[in-house]
């Protein structure tokens, strides 16, 4: 009785979110606080389901559902560590953002729609999250692009609409090479589950096929490659800046990027297995990639005048870590690349969520007009001070502790120039975000701001959200010791999951 | 009496306590409570101590000083105290809560630095450090101080990346290890001669080796009194923190790496005295009389390289010269924050005693240095020690003649205080590390034939002084800018970017290229082409 209550939760979980959408969507643009409560409802609810799931898989139990979609191929939805990393940290995000999202488009048009479509997008990533076949997870991973394009282009003027275009024909592209290599993949091997070290069927085929099993794995890691901003495919991401900071936010912390990321992992780790893709020659090229990629992301970074730009391109170098976590193939940098899967999507939300704040309270869009911003809104800026040091990989925070472990695990495989990357990237992350912590604290304000509204510096649902956020990238890494940190929960994830890396 | 273990967090969390109580209305009580928080330091110090494990923190930390980090922390408490106390009690300047909460900050970082007792609470409390100085650094917040800024920093994080690295690269090999058994992990590392090499390339930057040192000439002039005190008598020390707690020293020798910093803190040395006696600005001598004398704590950390048998004698002359020279040297930049007319005379014992005259502490520091290079190297250093502590008389001579005669203006009775309590303290405090630690260099120290050596010194670089005085006006001083290098090094890579540039219009005229890809030259700023 009591399992097969658990059995349904994943489900549960998921309709959760669509139903919310589909209500938002019926209640229309007028009826703001019933839009506003479902929201919260629907969203503290999906919270609710899934910390129950990890605790049911935290008792041992199997959560999983499954119905047939098409001829040989099912709909499979499984609750194990790793989707629950994912599913909790997108749960988590997706309830802080909307508190922020309904502060942040208070006054603007079109909120049914943003919020419907805010929605689905949670409940697309979930499935991604919680996909436990190759089929299951490319429904969702293509529902995600579909959900996501009216959020890149809410504002509805021409460089939106630009923008959603580069957008589309990036991950349409990306979803064809996924697809086409899904549909290989189930000609030759039929269906099988995503499993922890690499489908038996899959090492099967490798063998009598390699030179096929290798196109179609690099079919599939393309495909997932555009989302998850891998050089040369991470074009898409700063032309999305134009989208209002809660969905940067969320696209760039939790939604599509991590998508991509996750996909790698499932891709590497459960469909072919790490050893099968070394074997295949694949993961150093990978590994060449997310460095090239991590080192590219930051240069750019460097030259660009707006914060959003400067964050997105930032964004493309922090979320190869994980890339290259998983590339490195020892347990420790697998551990390092999963927790910084949490670590990144904690940071990334906190300076998304501060920049909006500097836009909509300051109307400021420049890093060189945030002079002396700090004692304006010392909040704000403190919260973006402690995740750009995380950034950094400073330490107590959590970017010190996924650098910690990414270049330990590196090691571990004889990878020394990965230190190098490492440490490049600290110097270069130092090199754009300090000059902008000293604008912020040392330098004397040279605009005239709109004076405070009241005691706070900005709306209050502007300001909880990163304040949380900011004390969870603290928390990270102070408390990474912990079993129940994000590094924790890696742990537990690669000694369960992948005892033979 | 032994102290409940949790008390080793207070040294760190009572001047970060303090520093929160600034900003909001207990703001006169946080400001005191600053100024007795660094003493907290000494509860460290009491026997029956301790190691505290706190394994859900960071990577699980540990706490636990060692015999160089009671020693350091009999220094660093009363120091820090009487910055912090100058500070809250003296400081009119603006934005002095920016001040003081940056002081703290710095503090407590070098309070978790010198008690961490593993690999990643070391790395985090460097860090921290590093960072909370360039508020210290900037907060004069002019063109000249931000330039001094950005100088520290680029430095500081440049060497930092080879920190990361060389901490990487142990935890590879032994994960979070305690700092106890790091120089074994390094030791006995697979790539030892690269790890060596990291490690003192990082920390050579904070101990001012030269050419790194130029950051230091830049910031000590430009930061407040009380800050310039913190770096110079206290931060400069953490390097040497990072190599004892990191080099395989008493492990292994490695002769090479050894002789290489042996000869870069003895040249350190030299020139650092060189360049400081042609510098025209008290506080600049003062930062390369530090530059000189982290130039020969350099050179006991490569004798201790060199030969592990002396590393011990080596550890304990090293602790006993940073005590020696850390109160002199806060007591000395103190002291320039002082107006009154006549605070030379409190400029002058710790000047005396940094000088080495027979008696002070000086004599001390130097006898643990000649008996453990006596050990290593034979008589071969002995000569070049004796014009080391000629010319270091003869800075001092140079700072003292700068410094005698103050503004004239009133002293608040907080910043004299600090000032004599650390001139007192510089008078007592290295002799009793020093019987603790080296009895034998204190019993050497106080040998009559001793004292007479150590006049030589003194007063051959006294008699050059009283010349240089004879002649001054007469002879012109060489023009060397703050900072020596650095200023020319960046005016010329600025010149040959330039050049570069012209170099390269010109070459794309020349081939016939006159109309360019569009949007290249359009966003340089530079005049068109022909103009």
């Amino acid at each position: 009785m009591m399992a097969a209550a658990y059995g349904l939760l994943p489900l549960a979980a998921l309709l959760t979110a669509v139903a919310t959408a589909a209500i938002v969507f019926a209640l229309g643009d007028a009826r703001r606080r019933q839009r506003t409560f479902w929201n919260l409802f629907g969203a503290g609810t999906k919270l609710a389901l899934v910390l129950l799931m990890a605790h049911g898989v935290l008792q041992g139990h199997t959560l999983e559902v499954a119905w047939p979609a098409l001829p040989g191929a099912t709909l499979r939805l499984v609750a194990d560590p790793l989707a629950l990393l994912f599913a909790v940290l997108s749960s988590l995000l997706w309830l802080i953002t909307t508190v922020y999202a309904i502060a942040y488009l208070e006054g603007s048009g079109q909120r049914a729609r943003f919020f419907g479509f805010f929605s689905l997008c949670v409940a697309a990533t979930f499935g991604v999250a919680l996909a436990g076949n190759p089929f299951t997870f490319f429904c969702f991973y293509e529902l995600l692009t579909l959900a996501t394009y009216p959020l890149v282009v809410h504002r509805g003027h021409s460089a939106a609409l630009a923008a959603g275009r580069t957008y589309l024909g990036y991950t349409l592209g990306g979803g064809a090479a996924l697809l086409a290599g899904t549909a290989a993949l189930y000609v030759a091997v039929g269906e099988q589950p995503f499993t922890p070290g690499g489908m038996p069927a899959v090492a099967e085929w490798a063998d009598r096929a390699p030179v096929a099993a290798t196109a179609v794995l690099a079919l599939l890691l393309g495909g997932v490659a555009v989302k998850a901003a891998l050089f040369p495919l991470q074009g898409w991401l700063p032309a999305a800046m134009v989208a209002p900071a809660p969905v940067s936010a969320l696209l760039h912390a939790v939604a599509v990027v991590k998508a991509g990321a996750f996909g790698v992992v499932r891709i590497i780790e459960d469909t072919y297995g790490y050893a099968l893709a070394a074997e295949l020659h694949v993961t150093p090229v990978l590994s060449a990639l997310a460095a090239v990629t991590i080192v590219y992301g930051s240069v750019r970074a460097l030259a660009q005048a707006e914060l959003k730009r400067r964050l997105a391109f930032s964004t493309v170098s922090q979320v190869s870590f994980i890339t290259l976590g998983v590339a490195a193939g020892s347990q420790l940098a697998l551990i390092g690349g999963l927790a910084h899967l949490v670590h990144q999507g904690l940071m990334k939300i906190t300076l998304f969520f501060c920049a909006g704040n500097y836009a909509e309270t300051l109307g400021e869009h420049r890093i060189d007009a945030l002079n002396g911003a700090g004692r304006r809104m010392p909040v704000t800026s403190a919260a973006f001070t402690v995740a750009a040091l995380g950034m950094m990989g400073a330490p107590p925070l959590a970017g010190f502790i996924s650098k910690w472990y990414l270049g330990i695990g590196a090691l571990a495989q004889g990878q020394g120039w990965v230190i190098g990357v490492l440490v490049a990237s600290t110097l270069l992350n130092a090199a754009y975000f300090l000059p902008i912590l000293r604008r912020l604290w040392l330098l004397p304000a040279t605009r005239d701001w709109p004076a405070r509204a009241g005691r706070a510096e900005a709306h209050r649902g502007l300001l909880d959200p990163v304040l949380l956020t900011a004390t969870a990238v603290l928390l990270a890494g102070l408390l990474a010791a912990t079993p129940l940190s994000p590094l924790g929960w890696a742990a537990r994830i690669v000694e369960q999951g992948y005892p033979g890396l | 009496m032994s102290v409940p273990e949790p008390l080793l967090l207070l040294p760190i969390l009572a001047p970060l306590v303090a520093a929160a109580l600034l900003g909001g209305r207990a703001r006169r009580l946080g400001a005191g409570l600053l100024a007795v928080a660094p003493l907290t330091g000494l509860l460290a110090l009491a026997p029956g101590a301790q190691a505290l494990e706190l394994p859900w923190l960071l990577l699980g930390t540990r706490l636990a000083p060692d015999t160089l980090a009671r020693a350091l922390l009999a220094l660093t408490a009363p120091v820090a105290a009487a910055a912090c106390l100058a500070a809250a009690g003296g400081y009119a300047g603006p934005r002095r809560s920016g001040l003081l909460a940056a002081l703290a900050a710095t503090v407590a970082a070098l309070m978790g630095l010198l008690l961490a007792a593993d690999l990643a609470t070391l790395y985090f409390a460097y860090s921290a450090m590093t960072l909370a100085a360039y508020p210290l650094v900037v907060h004069a917040r002019t063109p000249e101080a931000f330039r001094a800024g950005r100088i520290y920093l680029t430095m500081a994080l440049l060497a930092e990346a080879a920190v990361l690295a060389a901490v990487l690269l142990i935890a590879a090999e032994a994960g979070n290890v305690a700092l106890a058994e790091a120089p074994a992990a390094v030791a006995g590392h697979d790539r030892r001669g690269l790890l060596v090499g990291l490690i003192l390339v990082g920390f050579a930057v904070k101990a001012g080796v030269v050419p790194l040192h130029a950051w230091l000439a830049l910031a000590h002039p430009v930061a407040p009194v009380p800050a310039s005190a913190l770096l110079s008598a206290l931060l400069v020390k953490a390097a040497l923190v990072g190599w004892w707690r990191l080099l395989p020293l008493g492990e292994a020798a490695l002769p090479g790496l050894g002789a290489a910093l042996v000869v870069a803190g003895l040249l350190s040395s030299l020139y650092a005295g060189l360049v400081g006696v042609t510098q025209r600005r008290p506080k600049t001598v003062l930062a390369y009389s530090t530059v000189s004398q982290m130039g020969l704590m350099t050179v006991l950390t490569g004798l201790a390289l060199l030969q592990p048998a002396a590393a011990p004698a080596a550890g304990a002359a090293l602790a006993v010269f940073a005590v020696h020279h850390g109160l002199a040297k806060g007591a000395l930049f103190l002291g320039c924050g002082l107006h009154g007319r006549r605070r030379g005379w409190y400029l002058l014992p710790p000047a005396l005693a940094l000088a080495g005259a027979p008696g002070t502490s000086g004599v001390l520091a130097k006898a643990g240095l000649k008996e453990v290079s006596a050990s290593v190297a034979e008589a071969a250093l002995g000569p070049l020690l004796f014009i080391l502590s000629a010319l270091t008389t003869l800075l001092l001579a140079r700072f003292l003649a700068l410094a005698w005669r103050g503004d004239g203006g009133l002293d608040p009775l907080p910043q004299r205080l600090a000032v004599l309590a650390l001139v007192a303290l510089g008078l007592v405090l290295p002799w009793g590390v020093g019987l603790r630690l080296a009895p034998a260099a204190v019993a050497y120290a106080l040998q009559p034939g001793v004292l007479a050596d150590a006049l030589l010194p003194v007063i051959a670089g006294a008699a050059v002084a009283a010349g240089a005085f004879a002649l001054r006006g007469r002879v012109g001083m060489p023009r060397v800018p703050e900072g020596d290098w650095i200023k020319p090094a960046l005016l010329a890579g600025v010149r040959l970017g330039r050049a570069a540039r012209r170099g390269w219009r010109a070459a794309r005229r020349a081939s016939g290229l006159s109309a360019p890809r569009s949007g290249s030259l359009r966003r340089s700023p530079g005049p068109p082409p022909g103009a």
